[in-house]
Protein backbone atom coordinates (compact mmCIF):
# COMPACT_ATOMS: atom_id res chain seq x y z
CA UNK A 1 0.00 0.00 0.00
CA UNK A 2 2.95 2.30 0.69
CA UNK A 3 4.06 1.62 -2.80
CA UNK A 4 0.58 2.37 -4.00
CA UNK A 5 0.48 5.68 -2.16
CA UNK A 6 3.92 6.72 -3.47
CA UNK A 7 2.77 5.73 -6.89
CA UNK A 8 -0.21 8.01 -6.53
CA UNK A 9 2.10 10.80 -5.37
CA UNK A 10 4.16 10.29 -8.48
CA UNK A 11 1.07 10.34 -10.64
CA UNK A 12 -0.08 13.50 -8.89
CA UNK A 13 3.34 15.10 -9.45
CA UNK A 14 3.38 14.05 -13.06
CA UNK A 15 -0.10 15.20 -13.89
CA UNK A 16 -0.04 18.36 -11.82
CA UNK A 17 3.41 19.68 -12.64
CA UNK A 18 5.18 17.86 -15.43
CA UNK A 19 2.48 17.26 -17.99
CA UNK A 20 0.83 20.68 -17.87
CA UNK A 21 4.24 22.36 -18.05
CA UNK A 22 5.09 20.25 -21.09
CA UNK A 23 1.83 21.24 -22.65
CA UNK A 24 2.35 24.89 -21.76
CA UNK A 25 5.89 25.10 -23.02
CA UNK A 26 4.75 23.69 -26.32
CA UNK A 27 1.74 25.94 -26.36
CA UNK A 28 3.64 29.12 -25.48
CA UNK A 29 0.73 30.46 -23.48
CA UNK A 30 1.38 34.13 -22.93
CA UNK A 31 1.50 35.24 -19.31
CA UNK A 32 0.54 38.70 -18.24
CA UNK A 33 4.07 39.48 -17.08
CA UNK A 34 5.45 38.42 -20.44
CA UNK A 35 3.01 40.80 -22.10
CA UNK A 36 3.88 43.68 -19.74
CA UNK A 37 7.55 42.95 -20.32
CA UNK A 38 7.12 43.47 -24.07
CA UNK A 39 6.64 47.16 -23.37
CA UNK A 40 10.18 47.35 -22.00
CA UNK A 41 11.70 45.99 -25.22
CA UNK A 42 10.65 49.07 -27.19
CA UNK A 43 13.44 51.11 -25.55
CA UNK A 44 15.57 48.63 -23.59
CA UNK A 45 16.38 46.42 -26.59
CA UNK A 46 15.52 42.82 -27.39
CA UNK A 47 14.92 40.87 -24.17
CA UNK A 48 15.78 44.11 -22.33
CA UNK A 49 19.49 43.59 -22.98
CA UNK A 50 20.10 47.30 -23.51
CA UNK A 51 20.26 49.59 -26.51
CA UNK A 52 22.94 52.27 -26.74
CA UNK A 53 22.68 54.36 -23.58
CA UNK A 54 19.36 52.78 -22.60
CA UNK A 55 20.58 50.30 -19.99
CA UNK A 56 20.32 46.54 -20.02
CA UNK A 57 17.93 45.46 -17.28
CA UNK A 58 20.02 42.32 -16.79
CA UNK A 59 22.95 44.37 -15.49
CA UNK A 60 20.92 45.71 -12.59
CA UNK A 61 20.35 43.75 -9.36
CA UNK A 62 16.84 42.59 -8.66
CA UNK A 63 16.48 44.77 -5.58
CA UNK A 64 17.94 47.75 -7.46
CA UNK A 65 15.35 47.39 -10.23
CA UNK A 66 12.56 47.42 -7.66
CA UNK A 67 14.05 50.28 -5.63
CA UNK A 68 14.84 52.40 -8.67
CA UNK A 69 11.34 51.93 -10.09
CA UNK A 70 9.87 52.91 -6.73
CA UNK A 71 12.15 55.95 -6.57
CA UNK A 72 11.12 56.95 -10.09
CA UNK A 73 7.54 56.55 -8.96
CA UNK A 74 7.90 58.82 -5.93
CA UNK A 75 10.24 61.22 -7.69
CA UNK A 76 13.06 60.52 -5.22
CA UNK A 77 15.22 59.68 -8.18
CA UNK A 78 15.28 61.98 -11.17
CA UNK A 79 14.19 60.27 -14.34
CA UNK A 80 13.36 61.04 -17.94
CA UNK A 81 10.58 58.98 -19.53
CA UNK A 82 10.71 56.28 -16.85
CA UNK A 83 9.01 58.52 -14.28
CA UNK A 84 5.54 58.37 -15.81
CA UNK A 85 5.99 54.71 -16.74
CA UNK A 86 6.96 53.71 -13.20
CA UNK A 87 3.89 55.52 -11.84
CA UNK A 88 1.62 53.42 -14.03
CA UNK A 89 2.71 50.07 -12.55
CA UNK A 90 1.59 48.65 -9.21
CA UNK A 91 4.16 47.49 -6.64
CA UNK A 92 3.21 43.89 -7.40
CA UNK A 93 3.73 44.40 -11.13
CA UNK A 94 7.12 46.02 -10.57
CA UNK A 95 8.19 43.10 -8.41
CA UNK A 96 6.89 40.55 -10.88
CA UNK A 97 8.63 42.32 -13.78
CA UNK A 98 11.92 42.45 -11.88
CA UNK A 99 11.60 38.75 -11.06
CA UNK A 100 10.81 37.94 -14.67
CA UNK A 101 13.93 39.78 -15.87
CA UNK A 102 16.08 37.82 -13.45
CA UNK A 103 14.36 34.47 -14.01
CA UNK A 104 12.95 34.47 -17.52
CA UNK A 105 11.09 31.35 -18.55
CA UNK A 106 13.31 30.68 -21.49
CA UNK B 1 -6.13 4.15 7.54
CA UNK B 2 -2.75 5.49 6.63
CA UNK B 3 -2.48 3.40 3.55
CA UNK B 4 -5.94 3.78 2.26
CA UNK B 5 -6.98 6.23 -0.35
CA UNK B 6 -8.92 8.88 1.51
CA UNK B 7 -11.80 10.79 0.00
CA UNK B 8 -9.82 14.03 -0.03
CA UNK B 9 -6.92 12.26 -1.73
CA UNK B 10 -9.28 10.99 -4.36
CA UNK B 11 -10.53 14.52 -4.91
CA UNK B 12 -6.94 15.76 -5.12
CA UNK B 13 -6.00 13.16 -7.71
CA UNK B 14 -9.11 13.63 -9.77
CA UNK B 15 -8.33 17.37 -9.69
CA UNK B 16 -4.90 16.58 -11.10
CA UNK B 17 -6.43 14.59 -13.91
CA UNK B 18 -8.78 17.43 -14.65
CA UNK B 19 -5.94 19.94 -14.73
CA UNK B 20 -3.84 17.75 -16.95
CA UNK B 21 -6.67 17.20 -19.34
CA UNK B 22 -7.09 20.97 -19.49
CA UNK B 23 -3.45 21.18 -20.44
CA UNK B 24 -4.03 18.77 -23.25
CA UNK B 25 -7.06 20.66 -24.43
CA UNK B 26 -4.73 23.65 -24.70
CA UNK B 27 -2.53 21.60 -26.98
CA UNK B 28 -5.39 20.71 -29.25
CA UNK B 29 -6.32 24.35 -29.52
CA UNK B 30 -2.82 25.27 -30.54
CA UNK B 31 -2.86 22.62 -33.20
CA UNK B 32 -5.82 24.43 -34.71
CA UNK B 33 -4.04 27.78 -34.46
CA UNK B 34 -0.91 26.44 -36.13
CA UNK B 35 -2.65 26.36 -39.41
CA UNK B 36 -3.79 29.96 -39.06
CA UNK B 37 -2.67 32.30 -41.79
CA UNK B 38 -2.13 35.95 -41.03
CA UNK B 39 -1.80 38.56 -43.76
CA UNK B 40 -0.28 41.88 -42.69
CA UNK B 41 -0.68 44.86 -44.97
CA UNK B 42 2.02 47.50 -44.46
CA UNK B 43 5.52 46.94 -43.12
CA UNK B 44 6.19 49.97 -40.93
CA UNK B 45 6.51 50.36 -37.17
CA UNK B 46 3.08 48.77 -36.66
CA UNK B 47 3.04 46.02 -39.31
CA UNK B 48 6.64 44.82 -39.07
CA UNK B 49 6.57 44.76 -35.25
CA UNK B 50 3.30 42.84 -35.33
CA UNK B 51 4.77 40.28 -37.75
CA UNK B 52 7.83 39.89 -35.53
CA UNK B 53 5.83 39.36 -32.33
CA UNK B 54 3.24 37.05 -33.88
CA UNK B 55 6.03 34.78 -35.09
CA UNK B 56 7.97 35.09 -31.84
CA UNK B 57 4.93 34.17 -29.76
CA UNK B 58 3.72 31.37 -32.02
CA UNK B 59 6.35 30.18 -34.52
CA UNK B 60 3.82 27.84 -36.13
CA UNK B 61 1.77 30.73 -37.55
CA UNK B 62 1.99 31.36 -41.26
CA UNK B 63 2.59 35.09 -41.70
CA UNK B 64 2.64 37.05 -44.94
CA UNK B 65 3.69 40.69 -44.89
CA UNK B 66 2.69 42.74 -47.92
CA UNK B 67 4.74 45.88 -48.39
CA UNK B 68 5.40 47.61 -51.72
CA UNK B 69 8.77 49.10 -50.77
CA UNK B 70 11.88 46.96 -50.44
CA UNK B 71 13.45 49.47 -48.06
CA UNK B 72 11.80 51.01 -45.06
CA UNK B 73 12.87 54.59 -44.39
CA UNK B 74 11.77 55.76 -40.97
CA UNK B 75 10.13 59.07 -40.14
CA UNK B 76 11.70 59.09 -36.66
CA UNK B 77 15.21 60.48 -37.00
CA UNK B 78 14.53 61.73 -40.56
CA UNK B 79 14.86 65.31 -39.31
CA UNK B 80 18.50 64.53 -38.48
CA UNK B 81 19.02 63.98 -42.22
CA UNK B 82 17.61 67.47 -42.88
CA UNK B 83 20.09 68.78 -40.30
CA UNK B 84 23.00 67.07 -42.07
CA UNK B 85 23.72 65.17 -38.86
CA UNK B 86 22.85 61.75 -40.26
CA UNK B 87 22.81 60.24 -43.73
CA UNK B 88 19.77 58.63 -45.38
CA UNK B 89 21.44 55.25 -44.86
CA UNK B 90 21.04 55.71 -41.09
CA UNK B 91 17.25 55.73 -41.39
CA UNK B 92 17.02 53.13 -44.18
CA UNK B 93 16.30 49.51 -43.26
CA UNK B 94 15.18 46.36 -45.02
CA UNK B 95 13.16 43.21 -44.49
CA UNK B 96 15.93 40.61 -44.75
CA UNK B 97 15.96 39.75 -41.04
CA UNK B 98 12.18 39.44 -40.94
CA UNK B 99 12.40 37.07 -43.92
CA UNK B 100 15.07 35.02 -42.15
CA UNK B 101 12.82 34.92 -39.11
CA UNK B 102 10.21 33.08 -41.15
CA UNK B 103 7.96 35.89 -42.32
CA UNK B 104 7.01 35.74 -45.98
CA UNK B 105 7.52 39.29 -47.26
CA UNK B 106 5.84 40.09 -50.57
CA UNK B 107 6.79 43.41 -52.15
CA UNK B 108 3.49 44.20 -53.78
CA UNK B 109 0.40 46.37 -53.39
CA UNK B 110 -3.10 45.33 -52.43
CA UNK B 111 -5.57 46.33 -55.10
CA UNK B 112 -8.71 44.95 -53.50
CA UNK B 113 -10.02 42.54 -50.88
CA UNK B 114 -13.16 40.65 -50.04
CA UNK B 115 -13.37 40.95 -46.29
CA UNK B 116 -16.31 38.58 -46.02
CA UNK B 117 -14.59 35.84 -47.98
CA UNK B 118 -11.22 36.75 -46.44
CA UNK B 119 -9.28 37.14 -49.65
CA UNK B 120 -6.96 39.89 -50.91
CA UNK B 121 -5.91 40.70 -54.45
CA UNK B 122 -2.43 41.94 -55.28
CA UNK B 123 -1.31 44.17 -58.12
CA UNK B 124 0.72 41.24 -59.51
CA UNK B 125 -2.56 39.39 -60.07
CA UNK B 126 -2.04 36.93 -57.23
CA UNK B 127 -4.63 36.53 -54.55
CA UNK B 128 -4.24 35.40 -50.96
CA UNK B 129 -6.58 34.03 -48.33
CA UNK B 130 -6.28 34.67 -44.62
CA UNK B 131 -7.72 33.76 -41.24
CA UNK B 132 -6.75 37.13 -39.80
CA UNK B 133 -5.69 40.29 -41.56
CA UNK B 134 -3.75 43.11 -39.91
CA UNK B 135 -3.87 46.44 -41.71
CA UNK B 136 -1.24 49.03 -40.89
CA UNK B 137 -1.25 51.42 -43.82
CA UNK B 138 -0.05 54.55 -42.01
CA UNK B 139 -1.33 57.85 -43.30
CA UNK B 140 -2.51 59.48 -46.50
CA UNK B 141 -3.19 63.18 -47.14
CA UNK B 142 -6.34 65.29 -47.33
CA UNK B 143 -5.29 67.23 -50.37
CA UNK B 144 -8.45 69.27 -50.75
CA UNK B 145 -7.97 71.23 -47.55
CA UNK B 146 -5.35 73.66 -48.87
CA UNK B 147 -5.89 75.29 -52.25
CA UNK B 148 -3.04 75.02 -54.73
CA UNK B 149 -1.33 71.82 -53.61
CA UNK B 150 -1.89 68.13 -54.19
CA UNK B 151 0.07 64.96 -54.89
CA UNK B 152 1.38 66.46 -58.16
CA UNK B 153 3.06 69.41 -56.41
CA UNK B 154 5.02 67.39 -53.83
CA UNK B 155 8.27 67.68 -55.79
CA UNK B 156 8.09 71.45 -55.51
CA UNK B 157 6.34 71.70 -52.14
CA UNK B 158 7.51 68.62 -50.22
CA UNK B 159 5.64 67.53 -47.11
CA UNK B 160 8.39 65.08 -46.12
CA UNK B 161 5.85 63.53 -43.76
CA UNK B 162 6.49 60.11 -45.26
CA UNK B 163 10.23 59.66 -45.16
CA UNK B 164 12.15 58.69 -48.30
CA UNK B 165 12.15 60.55 -51.58
CA UNK B 166 10.33 63.43 -49.92
CA UNK B 167 13.07 63.75 -47.30
CA UNK B 168 15.67 63.96 -50.07
CA UNK B 169 13.72 66.65 -51.94
CA UNK B 170 13.35 68.83 -48.85
CA UNK B 171 16.97 68.21 -47.92
CA UNK B 172 18.15 69.36 -51.37
CA UNK B 173 15.91 72.42 -51.34
CA UNK B 174 17.33 73.54 -47.99
CA UNK B 175 20.86 73.01 -49.31
CA UNK B 176 20.13 74.99 -52.49
CA UNK B 177 18.35 77.86 -50.73
CA UNK B 178 19.65 81.38 -51.35
CA UNK B 179 21.57 83.15 -48.63
CA UNK B 180 19.20 84.70 -46.12
CA UNK B 181 16.21 82.70 -47.43
CA UNK B 182 13.24 81.51 -45.40
CA UNK B 183 12.08 77.94 -44.83
CA UNK B 184 8.37 77.85 -44.02
CA UNK B 185 7.01 74.84 -42.14
CA UNK B 186 3.26 74.65 -41.65
CA UNK B 187 1.42 72.14 -39.48
CA UNK B 188 -2.00 70.65 -40.20
CA UNK B 189 -4.94 70.36 -37.85
CA UNK B 190 -4.88 67.44 -35.46
CA UNK B 191 -4.79 64.52 -35.41
CA UNK B 192 -1.66 64.03 -37.44
CA UNK B 193 1.39 61.81 -37.38
CA UNK B 194 3.99 62.65 -34.72
CA UNK B 195 2.56 65.94 -33.35
CA UNK B 196 5.77 67.58 -32.03
CA UNK B 197 7.85 66.56 -35.05
CA UNK B 198 7.31 69.82 -37.02
CA UNK B 199 8.99 71.62 -34.11
CA UNK B 200 11.84 69.15 -34.07
CA UNK B 201 12.17 69.76 -37.80
CA UNK B 202 12.27 73.54 -37.32
CA UNK B 203 14.94 73.09 -34.64
CA UNK B 204 17.18 70.86 -36.72
CA UNK B 205 16.85 72.93 -39.91
CA UNK B 206 17.84 75.95 -37.79
CA UNK B 207 20.81 73.96 -36.50
CA UNK B 208 21.96 73.42 -40.08
CA UNK B 209 21.26 76.98 -41.25
CA UNK B 210 23.05 78.52 -38.29
CA UNK B 211 26.22 76.93 -39.65
CA UNK B 212 25.72 77.06 -43.40
CA UNK B 213 23.41 80.03 -43.99
CA UNK B 214 23.33 82.07 -40.78
CA UNK B 215 21.18 84.92 -42.07
CA UNK B 216 18.43 82.47 -43.14
CA UNK B 217 15.20 82.01 -41.18
CA UNK B 218 12.77 79.26 -40.28
CA UNK B 219 9.13 80.27 -39.96
CA UNK B 220 6.73 77.81 -38.30
CA UNK B 221 3.03 78.34 -38.87
CA UNK B 222 0.96 76.17 -36.56
CA UNK B 223 -2.65 75.18 -36.70
CA UNK B 224 -3.37 76.72 -33.34
CA UNK B 225 -4.62 73.72 -31.41
CA UNK B 226 -1.01 72.70 -31.19
CA UNK B 227 -1.09 70.44 -29.23
CA UNK B 228 2.09 70.39 -28.19
CA UNK B 229 2.38 70.77 -24.52
CA UNK B 230 6.00 70.65 -25.60
CA UNK B 231 5.82 73.98 -27.39
CA UNK B 232 7.02 76.07 -24.38
CA UNK B 233 10.01 73.73 -24.13
CA UNK B 234 10.80 74.27 -27.79
CA UNK B 235 10.41 78.04 -27.59
CA UNK B 236 12.66 78.13 -24.58
CA UNK B 237 15.38 76.15 -26.33
CA UNK B 238 15.02 78.02 -29.63
CA UNK B 239 15.74 81.31 -27.94
CA UNK B 240 18.78 79.86 -26.27
CA UNK B 241 20.25 78.04 -29.26
CA UNK B 242 18.96 79.83 -32.31
CA UNK B 243 18.23 83.41 -31.25
CA UNK B 244 15.82 84.85 -33.80
CA UNK B 245 16.40 82.27 -36.52
CA UNK B 246 13.10 80.52 -35.72
CA UNK B 247 9.88 82.48 -35.71
CA UNK B 248 6.42 81.10 -35.03
CA UNK B 249 2.93 82.15 -36.02
CA UNK B 250 0.23 80.37 -34.04
CA UNK B 251 -2.77 80.08 -36.30
CA UNK B 252 -6.28 78.85 -36.67
CA UNK B 253 -7.28 75.49 -35.21
CA UNK B 254 -8.67 74.32 -38.55
CA UNK B 255 -5.23 74.21 -40.13
CA UNK B 256 -2.64 76.86 -40.63
CA UNK B 257 -2.99 77.63 -44.32
CA UNK B 258 -5.75 78.47 -46.79
CA UNK B 259 -3.70 78.50 -49.97
CA UNK B 260 -0.28 77.82 -51.42
CA UNK B 261 1.10 79.63 -54.47
CA UNK B 262 3.43 76.97 -55.83
CA UNK B 263 5.08 79.12 -58.54
CA UNK B 264 5.33 82.27 -56.44
CA UNK B 265 6.54 80.27 -53.37
CA UNK B 266 4.06 81.92 -51.02
CA UNK B 267 1.48 80.75 -48.50
CA UNK B 268 -1.79 82.44 -47.55
CA UNK B 269 -3.07 82.26 -44.01
CA UNK B 270 -6.78 81.91 -43.29
CA UNK B 271 -7.04 85.66 -42.62
CA UNK B 272 -5.66 86.44 -46.09
CA UNK B 273 -2.10 87.35 -45.06
CA UNK B 274 0.36 86.27 -47.74
CA UNK B 275 3.85 85.21 -46.69
CA UNK B 276 6.63 84.59 -49.17
CA UNK B 277 9.21 81.90 -48.53
CA UNK B 278 12.04 80.14 -50.33
CA UNK B 279 11.46 76.57 -49.23
CA UNK B 280 7.88 75.62 -48.42
CA UNK B 281 7.40 72.54 -46.26
CA UNK B 282 3.62 72.38 -46.10
CA UNK B 283 2.46 69.41 -44.02
CA UNK B 284 -1.06 68.61 -45.22
CA UNK B 285 -3.96 67.33 -43.14
CA UNK B 286 -3.95 63.58 -42.69
CA UNK B 287 -6.18 60.51 -42.64
CA UNK B 288 -5.74 56.73 -42.64
CA UNK B 289 -3.75 55.20 -45.51
CA UNK B 290 -5.68 54.85 -48.76
CA UNK B 291 -6.20 51.08 -48.61
CA UNK B 292 -8.23 51.58 -45.40
CA UNK B 293 -10.55 53.91 -47.35
CA UNK B 294 -10.82 51.52 -50.27
CA UNK B 295 -11.76 48.65 -47.96
CA UNK B 296 -14.33 50.84 -46.19
CA UNK B 297 -12.61 50.54 -42.82
CA UNK B 298 -12.77 54.26 -41.99
CA UNK B 299 -15.52 56.34 -40.42
CA UNK B 300 -16.41 59.98 -41.14
CA UNK B 301 -13.20 61.13 -39.42
CA UNK B 302 -11.09 59.42 -42.09
CA UNK B 303 -9.51 57.09 -39.49
CA UNK B 304 -10.41 53.49 -38.59
CA UNK B 305 -12.66 52.72 -35.62
CA UNK B 306 -11.54 49.62 -33.72
CA UNK B 307 -12.33 47.56 -30.68
CA UNK B 308 -9.46 48.72 -28.51
CA UNK B 309 -8.96 45.39 -26.72
CA UNK B 310 -8.19 43.47 -29.90
CA UNK B 311 -7.63 46.27 -32.48
CA UNK B 312 -10.30 44.47 -34.51
CA UNK B 313 -12.17 46.69 -36.92
CA UNK B 314 -15.59 47.79 -35.73
CA UNK B 315 -16.77 47.20 -39.27
CA UNK B 316 -15.33 43.80 -40.20
CA UNK B 317 -14.46 40.70 -38.22
CA UNK B 318 -11.00 39.19 -38.63
CA UNK B 319 -9.52 42.51 -39.71
CA UNK B 320 -7.30 44.30 -37.21
CA UNK B 321 -6.03 47.84 -37.71
CA UNK B 322 -2.98 49.19 -35.94
CA UNK B 323 -0.66 52.19 -36.11
CA UNK B 324 -1.45 55.71 -37.29
CA UNK B 325 -4.54 54.58 -39.22
CA UNK B 326 -6.54 53.40 -36.20
CA UNK B 327 -8.44 55.40 -33.61
CA UNK B 328 -6.80 54.33 -30.36
CA UNK B 329 -8.33 56.63 -27.78
CA UNK B 330 -6.08 59.61 -27.27
CA UNK B 331 -2.84 57.77 -27.98
CA UNK B 332 -0.81 60.06 -30.23
CA UNK B 333 0.03 58.80 -33.71
CA UNK B 334 3.67 57.99 -33.07
CA UNK B 335 6.07 55.16 -33.89
CA UNK B 336 6.09 54.17 -30.23
CA UNK B 337 2.26 53.98 -30.13
CA UNK B 338 2.33 51.86 -33.30
CA UNK B 339 4.91 49.55 -31.72
CA UNK B 340 2.84 49.16 -28.58
CA UNK B 341 -0.38 48.55 -30.50
CA UNK B 342 1.36 45.98 -32.70
CA UNK B 343 2.34 43.89 -29.69
CA UNK B 344 -1.09 44.13 -28.08
CA UNK B 345 -2.67 43.14 -31.40
CA UNK B 346 -0.32 40.14 -31.76
CA UNK B 347 -1.26 38.96 -28.26
CA UNK B 348 -4.97 39.52 -28.97
CA UNK B 349 -4.83 37.51 -32.22
CA UNK B 350 -2.98 34.59 -30.64
CA UNK B 351 -5.33 34.63 -27.64
CA UNK B 352 -8.35 34.56 -29.90
CA UNK B 353 -7.02 31.82 -32.17
CA UNK B 354 -6.36 29.65 -29.11
CA UNK B 355 -9.53 30.48 -27.20
CA UNK B 356 -7.48 32.00 -24.41
CA UNK B 357 -8.33 35.03 -22.34
CA UNK B 358 -6.26 38.00 -23.50
CA UNK B 359 -3.85 38.92 -20.70
CA UNK B 360 -4.22 42.47 -19.43
CA UNK B 361 -1.61 44.71 -20.96
CA UNK B 362 -0.35 48.28 -21.03
CA UNK B 363 -0.08 50.62 -23.99
CA UNK B 364 2.77 53.05 -24.08
CA UNK B 365 3.84 56.01 -26.12
CA UNK B 366 6.85 58.26 -25.98
CA UNK B 367 8.23 60.76 -28.39
CA UNK B 368 11.62 62.37 -28.31
CA UNK B 369 12.52 65.57 -30.13
CA UNK B 370 16.03 66.74 -30.83
CA UNK B 371 16.62 70.47 -30.62
CA UNK B 372 20.36 70.23 -31.14
CA UNK B 373 22.31 66.98 -31.55
CA UNK B 374 23.07 67.14 -27.84
CA UNK B 375 19.79 68.53 -26.57
CA UNK B 376 16.56 66.51 -26.59
CA UNK B 377 13.20 66.68 -24.87
CA UNK B 378 10.60 63.97 -24.49
CA UNK B 379 7.04 63.23 -23.56
CA UNK B 380 5.59 59.88 -22.58
CA UNK B 381 2.35 58.33 -21.48
CA UNK B 382 1.03 54.97 -20.41
CA UNK B 383 -2.50 53.68 -21.00
CA UNK B 384 -4.60 50.80 -19.76
CA UNK B 385 -8.02 49.50 -20.67
CA UNK B 386 -10.76 50.32 -18.19
CA UNK B 387 -14.39 49.54 -19.02
CA UNK B 388 -13.44 48.79 -22.62
CA UNK B 389 -11.93 52.26 -23.02
CA UNK B 390 -8.30 53.18 -23.35
CA UNK B 391 -7.48 55.37 -20.38
CA UNK B 392 -4.31 57.38 -19.87
CA UNK B 393 -2.99 56.38 -16.45
CA UNK B 394 0.13 58.51 -16.38
CA UNK B 395 2.03 61.00 -18.48
CA UNK B 396 5.13 63.08 -18.30
CA UNK B 397 7.14 65.73 -20.05
CA UNK B 398 10.74 66.89 -19.82
CA UNK B 399 11.10 69.68 -17.27
CA UNK B 400 11.25 73.26 -18.52
CA UNK B 401 14.40 73.78 -16.49
CA UNK B 402 17.09 71.16 -16.72
CA UNK B 403 20.85 70.91 -16.91
CA UNK B 404 22.81 70.51 -20.12
CA UNK B 405 23.69 67.04 -18.91
CA UNK B 406 20.02 66.11 -18.58
CA UNK B 407 19.21 67.28 -22.13
CA UNK B 408 22.22 65.41 -23.47
CA UNK B 409 21.12 62.30 -21.61
CA UNK B 410 17.75 62.51 -23.34
CA UNK B 411 19.48 62.92 -26.71
CA UNK B 412 21.44 59.74 -26.05
CA UNK B 413 18.32 57.91 -24.86
CA UNK B 414 16.65 59.01 -28.10
CA UNK B 415 19.45 57.31 -30.01
CA UNK B 416 19.09 54.15 -27.93
CA UNK B 417 15.32 54.22 -28.33
CA UNK B 418 15.67 54.50 -32.11
CA UNK B 419 18.02 51.56 -32.30
CA UNK B 420 15.77 49.51 -30.06
CA UNK B 421 12.46 50.24 -31.78
CA UNK B 422 14.03 49.38 -35.15
CA UNK B 423 15.24 46.07 -33.66
CA UNK B 424 11.69 45.49 -32.41
CA UNK B 425 10.63 45.50 -36.09
CA UNK B 426 13.37 42.92 -36.69
CA UNK B 427 15.14 45.34 -38.99
CA UNK B 428 18.47 45.39 -37.14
Amino acid sequence: MILYRNGMRFIMFYFLLVLPSMAWSEMKAISQIEVLMMSCYTCHGQNAKGSGKVPSLHDIDLTDIIETMNDFKTGHEKSTIMGPYAKAYSDQEIEALANFIKNPKD
Amino acid sequence: MENTLKRRDFLKYSGCLLLSSMGMVGNINIARASSAKIVIVGGGFAGATCAHYLKKLDPSLSIVLIEPKSNYITCPYSNTVLANIKKMSHITHDYSLLKKFGIQVIHDTITDANLDKRTVQLASGDSLTYDKMVISPGISFRWKEIEGIDQSTTEKIPHAWQAGEQTKILNNQIGDMREGGTVIISTPREPYRAPPAPFERASLIAYRLKKSNPSAKVLVITSGTDHSEKLPLFKNAWKKHYGDIIEIIEGDDQGALAKVDVKGKAVSLKDGTVIKGDVLNVIPGQQAGLIAHKLNLVNESGWCPINIESFQSQKFKNVHIIGDACIAGDMPKTAHSANSQAKACAVAIISELNNLVMPETVYSSSIYSLITPKYAISSSALYRIKNKQLVKVSEGLSPIKASKKYRYKEARFYEGWYKSIVADMKMS
